[in-house]
């Protein structure tokens, strides 16, 4: 459901005087709802530099990883202390990446170890040598199902926000009703 | 017989003291109806769909539920031909096949959806050639009611807590808050007896 169609419900419940940030508190359920796994996407598959270990998923919608699938593996995260405790030297060294760890937990960073040591000859479908990232994203259209429970998390922020228009009685009662439709739609799995 | 919109808006007018749609406009009652039977099946499961998905020739063979399966809400079963696959946890998928990215098969023997929003499908075939699509069996959206005289989806013995559900909105709306907290409390304990027995 595109973000007017939530925007509308937003405002034919609500009945806001001032509809200035409830645009603001639809980016952030949707961002809430990305970072609870609800929302997850795959990025595209992205060509490795000879000797560069750091990579980020492509798109600016990512939010979290969920996992780095390099050539034919999923490979798994690993802790720096993990790493330095495999291989004081792990940064520089070169290879066939077997792990990877978060540089940046704000930008999604990551490295791979080692770095990977060839550049890929092509970007076929099988190409063994592909980054492929599996991440969570905020989007602006979303699904239709989910519609109900974003609109009162959405009316829950707006009500308990300080404005002309402030309920805390009202955010509370919509925040409750959001949880029941949560339920409804059970978790991620 | 299935109840029509119209038959449960009426009764919906009633519950909340607005039997001539003044507070409530009819159009925007029954919307609400809509939305609630969408979200009540989504819980219930009670409304499934069979839908076709195409196959693409790449690995790994990860879909976009949401763009390929758009009426689909909670993704039960895939069928290859007659034949289901078996469901597994895509992060468990490494310990059975150390190399599932990119392995391809001759026929698919799992399915595993990662969030809610990609279904993963393994092997990826060998070739396309005579196998093109398989089967997605979901919970699925239930039918818009965009006028009065369509039939409910949900069969009638949902209908109460249809009710509760769409008059617990309203209620919200016209800031009823002491009536809203009475239904919501009914509707609580009967939501999660309801998602029990739909989700398991």
């Amino acid at each position: 459901m595109p973000q007017a169609g939530v925007l509308s419900l937003v405002d034919a419940i609500g009945h806001l005087d001032d509809t200035s940030t409830r645009l603001r508190f639809y980016q952030d359920a949707v961002y809430d709802l990305g970072r609870r796994g609800w929302l997850t996407g795959d990025d595209s598959a992205q060509r490795l530099t000879s000797g560069t270990a750091t990579y980020a998923p492509a798109s600016g919608d990512a939010i979290d990883v969920l996992g780095v699938l390099y050539g034919d593996r999923c490979l798994p995260e690993a802790s720096v202390t993990e790493l330095l405790v495999a291989d004081r030297d792990w940064r520089d060294r070169r290879g066939d990446p077997v792990a990877y760890t978060f540089e940046d937990e704000t930008t999604n960073t990551f490295r791979l170890y080692p770095a990977p040591a060839f550049v890929p000859s092509s970007q076929a479908t099988d190409d063994p040598n592909r980054l492929f990232v599996l991440v969570t994203e905020t989007r602006a259209n979303v699904p239709a199902y989910v519609e109900w429970p974003l609109v009162f998390d959405i009316l829950a922020r707006e009500m308990a926000y300080p404005s002309t228009h402030q309920d805390l009685a009202f955010a509370a009662l919509c925040q409750q009703i959001a949880d029941v439709f949560y339920r409804m739609l059970g978790a991620p799995r | 017989m299935p109840a029509t919109a119209g038959t449960l808006l009426d009764i919906l007018a009633r519950r909340v003291r607005d039997p001539g749609n003044v507070a409530h406009p009819r159009d925007f009652a029954r919307d609400v109806l809509s939305r609630c039977q969408r979200a009540l099946n989504a819980a219930l499961g009670l409304v499934t769909r069979d839908d076709t998905l195409v196959l693409d020739a790449g690995t790994p063979q990860i879909y976009n539920v949401s763009a390929k399966l758009p009426n689909a809400v909670r993704l039960l079963a895939v069928r290859d031909g007659t034949r289901q696959l078996t469901r597994m946890d895509w992060r468990f998928l490494g310990a059975a096949d150390s190399s599932w990215p990119l392995r391809r098969g001759d026929a698919f023997t799992t399915w595993s959806l990662i969030g809610w929003d990609r279904l993963l499908l393994y092997p990826a075939p060998r070739s396309t050639g005579g196998r093109e699509a398989v089967t997605v069996v979901s919970v699925g959206l239930t039918t818009a009611l965009t006028t009065d005289a369509i039939e409910l989806d949900l069969p009638n013995h949902t209908h109460t807590l249809l009710l509760d559900l769409a008059e617990a909105i309203l209620l919200l709306r016209d800031r009823q808050f002491e009536t809203f907290q009475d239904v919501l409390a009914r509707l609580t304990p009967r939501v999660a007896e309801a998602v029990a027995a739909g989700q398991g």
